[in-house]
């Protein structure tokens, strides 16, 4: 009997399971969400997942991360910037397990008050076996909304996301009709009938939209795709004059110590932090004018 | 050495082909990462279902290996005594015992 050699296939059900156990025996409500979930439900081929994700009640999110601390785990080195401007989650790892766990407090899209999209969610779990514990997942309606948005986060030409959101849509289509109103239901709820509404008009599903600043803000977010400098421009968009300057001073002025953590192949030396601040300039400057394209796209009224 | 041994409650598990994949969930503090149960201590996990006694154990192990029956026993018992004092195996109730 040895501790050594955990390989990814068994490591994803046990991190699930410890994911699950670490919130019930806390009393802390969660969920475990996407990968083995959205394949449990026939949402996404079954594939391995590199991590697991676990959708805590907001209100003891820094409870569950207490426990997950204390059985060893820690959170993965972010960059303030991008904790400031997208931050909706935290990853931990082990230095003994193959796979991270993601631990959200909210999930992009579902723009309703984070607590009321959790209970939401909460009332429509499922349970599903995870190395032989019953864990708490979302059900079908909600697998297949989170699904959607993870897709459809990012206007992007991701072959893999798009497979995936095809998949998800096919079986939907077949669901009967009373899921697709519990479906419907659901999205608006926890607020993701505004982003999902193009996907729920193709699948023939009516649902209720309100425009929001919190709805422009997702179109904004999503066409400038998946690049720093969308979540930049959106977030400087939506924040005040002094939140600006401390958001455009961390983006652009990162500590060393900072840089050095989020990214560790940085040499040593200061001028290797000057070449890898360069690089960060270097990649802003290019995705910027898309960037500002979209959020003017979405200000004159949305781009969906 | 007659009652039957069973799994700790609230273990996590994955069996893999002839691996064992095992989180004590319990004590998940002290014991971070799964165990591993492979050759032979596979052998004696995967006979731990809460039927078996120790002693049952034993005589399929010296069947299955042509072992000598005492090196059998007194390896199982050392195995069977590490895994209770790690909290992974517990009795079962003498009416399950085999």
């Amino acid at each position: 009997m040895t501790t050594a050699r955990l390989p990814a296939s068994a490591a994803g059900a046990l991190a699930a399971a410890l994911a699950h156990a670490l919130g019930s025996t806390q009393g802390v409500r969660s969920l475990i969400i996407k990968g083995p979930v959205t394949s449990h439900f026939g949402l996404r081929p079954p594939r391995l997942s590199a991590d697991i994700d676990v959708l805590v009640e907001p209100s003891r999110y820094e409870d569950y991360l207490a426990a997950l601390e204390a059985a060893g785990w820690t959170a993965r080195p972010e960059m303030e910037a991008s904790t400031a401007l997208s931050a909706h989650s935290a990853s931990f790892t082990h230095p003994g397990w193959p796979t991270d766990i993601d631990v959200h407090w909210e999930f992009p899209g579902l723009l309703a008050q984070p607590s009321v999209a959790f209970d939401a969610l909460w009332r429509s779990r499922a349970a599903i076996e995870c190395a032989t514990v019953a864990c708490d997942v979302t059900g079908a309606e909600g697998s297949a909304i989170i699904s959607a948005l993870h897709s459809l986060r990012h206007d992007t030409d991701s072959l893999r996301l798009a497979t995936e959101l095809t998949f998800a849509t096919d079986e939907v289509r077949t669901w009967a009709a009373s899921a697709k109103d519990r479906l419907a239901r659901l999205a608006e709820e926890t607020g993701a009938a505004g982003p999902l509404v193009e996907w729920f008009a193709h699948l023939g599903i009516e649902v209720a939209v309100e425009p929001s600043d919190a709805l422009a803000d997702w179109h904004a977010r999503r066409s400038s795709g998946d690049t720093f400098a969308g979540q930049f421009v959106a977030g400087m968009a939506e924040a005040g004059a002094r939140d600006r300057l401390r958001l455009a001073w961390i983006t652009f002025w990162p500590r060393a110590e900072e840089l050095r953590a989020a990214r560790p192949e940085i040499g040593p030396g200061k001028a290797a932090i000057v070449r890898a601040r360069f690089a960060r300039w270097g990649r802003g400057i290019r995705d910027m004018p898309r960037a500002l394209r979209s959020l003017r796209r979405s200000r004159r009224g949305g781009d969906a | 050495v007659n009652a039957a041994v069973a799994p700790a409650s609230g273990l996590a598990q994955v069996t893999d082909a002839d691996v064992a994949y095992v989180l004590n969930l319990p004590r998940i503090i002290e014991q971070q990462l799964p165990y591993v149960f492979e050759g032979v201590s596979f052998e004696i996990w995967t006979r731990i279902d809460g039927t078996r006694t120790e002693d049952r154990i034993v005589d399929e192990l010296v069947e299955a290996t042509g072992a000598e029956r005492e090196v059998v026993a007194r390896d199982t018992s050392d195995f069977l005594a590490t895994l209770r004092g790690l909290g992974l195996i517990e009795d079962a109730d003498d009416e399950n015992s085999v």
